[in-house]
């Protein structure tokens, strides 16, 4: 049942919070003991405190506990107490125990809580210093050095995949600035000698020059990856006892060395770490390259002895307003960057200490998942490791960073929750070495936390967005195709939501292999006659509603498709326009789901010109997956600029499913 | 990681679909005069074209930015007897001694005195994807790229290296039959792959483009 978990439970929560209302009002009233509320599970060495909300009435309380999920009265093991919180002794550290509590009182016995869960762990805190700063794995209301609060619970939920793997034995490139090799909390995990490489010398220590006093980023992203833990220095990484090889390919980056960088030992390689890309706040267009998109198809089909090199990447930094003249301007979308928008490669939005999209963070339909990216040292950022000394990210000038400065808590960036993304795959891959790449993206759809529900609970129903503050969530037409194929929530702030490792882990443990992958690609719609997209007017009291505003829509009708689910649409699209930062450019599936493909804003940053006018660039969706491809799709693109017009030419979709 | 967008402004959308954001545009964007000015900027002029596999495509010259690699305190003097109003743009750009020079004169001019008083510099001249400088930018540090026919076996492919008269850099890893071919830096790589290219003989073929990228 492919229903992410944590939906599930909040669902619960949301159901027993509205008292029980409804029903049959003139049914005899029998009472009823209340059901636990607020339940929680806070894990400790060795023992778990569970505590929760006190119940009217109650005279004592059941706590059923078990090490899988889905525990209830029948499957849970019985602590009977008389209060909480409840200390449960005597656990295995690194093994995850799941709790529901009931109340038993004078009525009887209550129903079952919402079910929490937490993993004892040794005391890493004492030997990982920095730990407790990671509110990334583990979200416990962190305060910052500036005194800001992070949310409690907004984290990847790593500490029960650390119950079942660290990560060894799989291997992550790290492809960057540069990695060094020798820092104090990444020697142990490295590759052994000749596996990095230096895009510089031609030799194998990338560790930065020197004299380049402020490159670091590189280092950091491997601490978010892999930092070692239990070894009383830093805090730890994702996967703590993963490898790491580092590729410096940002040194020089030549079309020859993006190619090496993205297949060196491909077939040892499992994860390709990618906290790069084009420059962001341009509001260009910047289209991938042929040699690139060799290379990670290369990867695709060889690597790691054929089931392919899985490759993340940042989605970009260049989602805010550039220009507060233009409030309403967006500069980049990540659709706009060729890279980030290709099927082959996993797109990763970052979300803050409160769980909500990153001011910087740009949004789009290719987006995969989220992950924490954190703010600013102002507010909250991520502690990872800093190249060692008063050089890189923590420089003796830098803000209310730590004073050991082979450390830092200002990394940020769609390039911090990009290596996060990359650690949960390195514990998928330890625990089901099997998985293929596009099991691992399905599962991390599968299993992803939807978030940012603003001021709602929770997603109240199927499909059925909160009312009050829609942030963007929607069920894609997999929730009317089938009550039993996955359904997916898709936001295009986060993709399929932020990752949720130990899900994703445990839905590793036992997945079976999707099919292979099948395309299927329709025929060149040219747009007919009248193809001009009017330019936008400006609504006046005369008026309202300008009809050319709505712009203009063409479909294509797919039939007797192989692709019965959708893993990724890649659309062709062409217009030609003077000034395509003005286009709202939508694709609608026969179910009624829409990819928001681009959004108007300026090209150029503040004072540049579009240097496309769009004639021919491939999108990028992934908001359709698990949808069929047969039916209607439809295209719109609107004007939404006054000053510049143009006409849509033609467009084109090819489907990866199976 | 980019510190200074971090104080940037978040915009609040506001929605009224459950599936679309394109009813999340809080406001009509509607031209200002500053944006009319903008797109009034003066366009690059001279372009050329390269073969990105089998997709022509064109790049825009910056008449007034040269690109010098492995660059040397004496090849810095050079530049500046060559134009006296050159200036790095930004920090080296990397350890491969990469600079960005914005120059005063047209480049071609300054690239000719430069071949005198510095012949052992590599330069080239600074492209971008689009026709203004918010594109990607590019440069030739020399060498170009060629895809061979992935069916050819080693005696084929040597066979055409030789007729070619090519010198092997070295074989990439990213499929059958994939070389850097040496060429000098600039125009000189563009030229070569096109016309490689052009030929009909190979897969694809073009330069080897040093491409302007960043960390997020």
């Amino acid at each position: 049942m492919p229903i992410r978990i944590t939906l599930i439970a909040l669902l619960s929560l949301a159901l027993f919070g509205c008292g029980g209302g409804g029903g049959d009002s003139s049914a005899p009233v029998v009472p009823t003991t209340a059901t636990p509320t607020g339940v929680t599970a806070t894990a400790k060495d060795g023992y778990i405190l569970i505590d929760g909300n006190a119940v009217a009435g109650a005279t004592a309380y059941n706590i059923y506990w078990a090490t899988g999920t889905g525990v209830n009265k029948t499957t849970g093991n019985k602590l009977a107490v008389t209060s909480t919180p409840q200390a449960h002794t005597g656990l295995n550290n690194g093994t995850a125990y799941y709790y529901v509590v009931t109340a038993v009182g004078p009525n009887g016995e209550s129903t079952i809580s919402a079910e929490v869960s937490a993993t004892p762990l040794a005391a890493i805190a004492a030997t990982d210093p920095l730990l407790a700063k990671q509110w990334h794995l583990l979200n416990a209301s962190q305060v910052s050095s500036t005194g800001t609060v992070a949310k409690a619970n907004e984290d990847i939920n790593v500490t029960p995949a650390w119950g079942i793997t660290k990560g060894a034995g799989v291997r992550i490139a790290i492809v960057d600035d540069g990695l060094e090799i020798a820092h104090e909390d990444l020697a142990s995990n490295l590759a052994p000698t000749g596996q990095s490489h230096d895009f510089v010398t031609g030799g194998s220590d990338p560790t930065n020059d020197p004299a380049d006093l402020t490159a670091g980023h590189g280092t950091a992203v491997a601490g978010i990856v892999a930092a070692r833990d239990l070894n009383g220095l830093g805090g730890a990484g994702v996967a703590p006892r993963a490898t790491l090889v580092g590729y410096n390919f940002l040194q020089n980056s030549t079309s020859a060395n993006e190619i090496d960088a993205m297949t060196l030992n491909a077939s040892s390689v499992s994860i390709s770490s990618n906290s790069w890309g084009a420059t962001d706040d341009t509001g260009e267009f910047t289209p991938s390259r042929f040699s690139w998109r060799n290379a990670i198809d290369t990867g695709l089909n060889t690597g790691r002895m054929g089931k392919g090199t899985v490759y993340v990447w940042a989605a970009g930094n260049g989602g805010a307003v550039k220009d507060p003249k233009y409030p309403t301007f967006l500069m980049d979308n990540s659709n706009y960057d060729g890279r980030a928008n290709y099927r082959g490669v996993m797109a990763v939005g970052a979300v803050n200490h409160l769980g909500v999209q990153s001011s910087y963070s740009e949004s789009g339909a290719n987006l995969w998942v989220a992950a924490p990216g954190g703010e600013s040292c102002a507010t909250h950022a991520i502690t990872s490791v800093d190249r060692t000394g008063g050089v890189g990210l923590n420089q003796t000038n830098t803000l209310n960073d730590y004073a050991n400065r082979n450390y830092t808590q200002c990394m940020n960036g769609t390039s911090s929750a990009t290596p996060m993304v990359s650690g949960v795959v390195a514990l998928m891959l330890a625990a089901n070495p099997n998985l293929g790449w596009r099991d691992v993206r399905i599962i991390l759809a599968q299993t992803a936390r939807a978030n940012d529900f603003g001021t709602c609970s929770s997603v109240p129903a199927a499909g059925v967005p909160c009312p009050a503050t829609n942030t963007g969530w929607f069920l894609n037409g997999t929730g009317v195709s089938s009550a039993t194929t996955p359904r997916y929530y898709f936001n295009h702030k986060y993709g399929f939501g932020v990752v949720d490792a130990g899900a994703a882990v445990t839905a590793a443990k036992t997945w079976v292999n999707v099919g292979a992958q099948l395309t299927d690609t329709t025929a060149l719609r040219v747009v007919p006659a009248s193809n001009t997209i009017p330019d936008y007017v400006i609504p006046t009291t005369a008026n309202p509603t300008p009809p050319g505003n709505a712009g203009i829509s063409d479909t294509l009708t797919v039939t007797a498709s192989p692709v019965s689910s959708i893993e990724w649409v890649e659309i062709n699209f062409s217009a030609t326009h003077a000034y395509p930062g003005d286009l709202d450019i939508t694709l609608t599936s026969p179910s009624g789901a829409v990819s928001q493909l681009t959004l108007p804003h300026l090209c150029g940053g503040q004072a540049g010109a579009c240097s496309t006018n769009l004639s021919a660039w491939t999108f990028g969706s992934a908001a359709h997956l698990g949808e069929a491809a047969n039916g209607t799709w439809t295209m719109t693109v609107k004007d939404g600029l006054v000053g510049a017009a143009g006409t849509f030419n033609s467009w084109q979709l090819k489907f990866y499913g199976h | 990681m980019h510190p200074s967008k971090k104080f940037a402004s978040t915009l609040i959308l506001i929605c009224s679909s459950a599936v679309s954001l394109s009813a999340c545009s809080a406001t009509p964007l509607v031209k200002s005069s500053a944006v009319s000015n903008a797109r009034a900027g003066a366009p690059f002029t001279q372009s050329y074209v390269w073969y990105d596999g089998p997709l022509a495509q064109t790049v825009w010259v910056n008449p007034h930015a040269l690109a010098e690699f492995n660059a040397t305190p004496q090849s810095a003097k050079a530049l500046s007897k060559a134009d006296a109003q050159a200036k790095m743009s930004g920090a080296e750009h990397a350890p491969n001694g990469l600079r960005i020079w914005q120059v005063q004169q047209p480049t071609g001019i300054v690239t000719k005195a430069l071949t005198v008083s510095n012949p052992t510099g590599q330069y080239s001249p600074v492209f971008h994807d689009g026709s203004s400088s918010s594109a990607q930018m590019r440069a030739l540090p020399g060498n170009m790229i060629v895809y061979l026919n992935p069916t050819w076996d080693a005696a084929a492919v040597n066979q055409w290296i030789a007729a070619h008269q090519l010198e092997v850099v070295k074989k990439l890893n990213g499929g059958n039959n994939i070389f850097v071919f040496k060429t000098a830096p600039g125009l000189d790589a563009l030229n070569k792959a096109n016309a490689l290219y052009q030929s009909g003989e190979v897969v694809a073929a073009f330069p080897d483009w040093w491409t302007e990228v960043t960390t997020r």
